[in-house]
């Protein structure tokens, strides 16, 4: 049996040689194109127990779909840090991209962003009524056009 | 025979103290201001506050202290606090209420890290502020502008949330 396992290693050994120089390994990532980890992904779903076995496209279409949704999310709370002329992005960003976000509001709607605050929201019930400032500023102009000037006051 | 001090007897008056006039002067009207007075005519004294001999007369009318309409100052508030984002609760006072419920539960826990009691004031704001929010909302529904228990009570058996 020993003999066996070391011819084996002894030929591939070989082969190298014959071959050539050793390949420089590539990561799943760099194949798939994508910034997340594939094989980490893969780690965590087999360390986590969620089934017996995972197959090898798994982890790949999985760091894809979290990839996505991170960089919509950064993109959008990017976009709020600049508005708000800052260079540096912070909860507060995140909660805006979120929350002003139609479909990303409806994913996280149940979460809890720390140091997020809340939207800009006064509901127009509460705001002072302009109608009866407009309607006083009419009167009050042809009152003062009815009074006479200073200079014709002074003449007679 | 010993000698004892005397007050020393003032022959004048004491001339009082002139009153400083923190306010602004009021503003010469349009009909001051063309009879062509440059500061020194006497309707422009006594309008500063001064009659014509000098000696400071008394305002019969003093000027009303500025208050804002009830309302204004709470939509500033509203407006204020909605833009930022620290934490409302004073962290002490929240911290040994936290101290006093786990002790209450539980005498052999009685340890609380920084970043667990942060935490728990981050929710416990958040949750404050989403049973305000649908108060509000509450309170409008009724045509009313005020927050009222019943509405706290009505939103809170709408969201679904445990009775207590």
């Amino acid at each position: 049996m020993d003999v066996g396992v070391g011819g084996k290693a002894a030929k591939k050994a070989v082969g190298r040689k014959l071959g050539g120089p050793k390949k420089k390994p590539v990561s799943r990532s760099v194949k798939a194109g994508l910034q997340f980890p594939v094989g980490r992904i893969g780690r965590y779903l087999k360390k986590g127990r969620y089934a017996q076995r995972v197959g090898t496209g798994a982890p790949v279409y999985l760091a894809a779909v979290l990839e996505y949704l991170a960089a919509e999310v950064l993109e959008l709370a990017g976009n709020a840090a600049r508005d708000n002329k800052k260079n540096r992005i912070i909860p507060r960003h995140v909660l805006l991209a979120i929350r002003n976000d139609e479909e990303l509001g409806k994913l996280l709607a149940g979460v809890t962003i720390a140091h997020g605050g809340v939207l800009p929201n006064i509901n127009p019930v509460l705001l002072p009524k302009k109608t009866a400032e407009k309607a006083d500023k009419p009167a009050k102009a042809s009152k003062d056009k009815a009074a006479k000037s200073p200079k014709k006051q002074a003449r007679s | 025979m010993a000698r004892t001090k005397h007050p020393a007897v003032r022959k004048s008056k004491a001339e009082p103290k002139k009153k400083l006039q923190f306010e602004r002067s009021p503003r010469p009207s349009k009909a001051q201001r063309a009879g062509g007075g440059t500061g020194t005519s006497a309707t422009t004294r006594s309008a500063a506050g001064t009659s014509a001999s000098g000696t400071p007369r008394q305002q019969t009318k003093q000027r009303k202290p500025h208050r804002f309409r009830p309302g204004t100052v709470a939509l500033r508030e509203i407006r204020k606090f909605q833009k930022t984002t620290e934490l409302l609760i004073p962290f002490a006072p929240f911290s040994r209420l936290v101290r006093e419920i786990t002790d209450f539960y539980s005498k052999d826990v009685s340890r609380w890290t920084l970043e667990a009691l942060l935490a728990l004031q981050e929710a416990a704001e958040y949750h404050l502020v989403d049973i305000f929010e649908v108060s509000n909302l509450c309170a409008i529904h009724a045509k009313r502008v005020t927050i009222m228990q019943k509405d706290m009570q009505l939103a809170r058996r709408i969201g679904g949330r445990r009775p207590w």
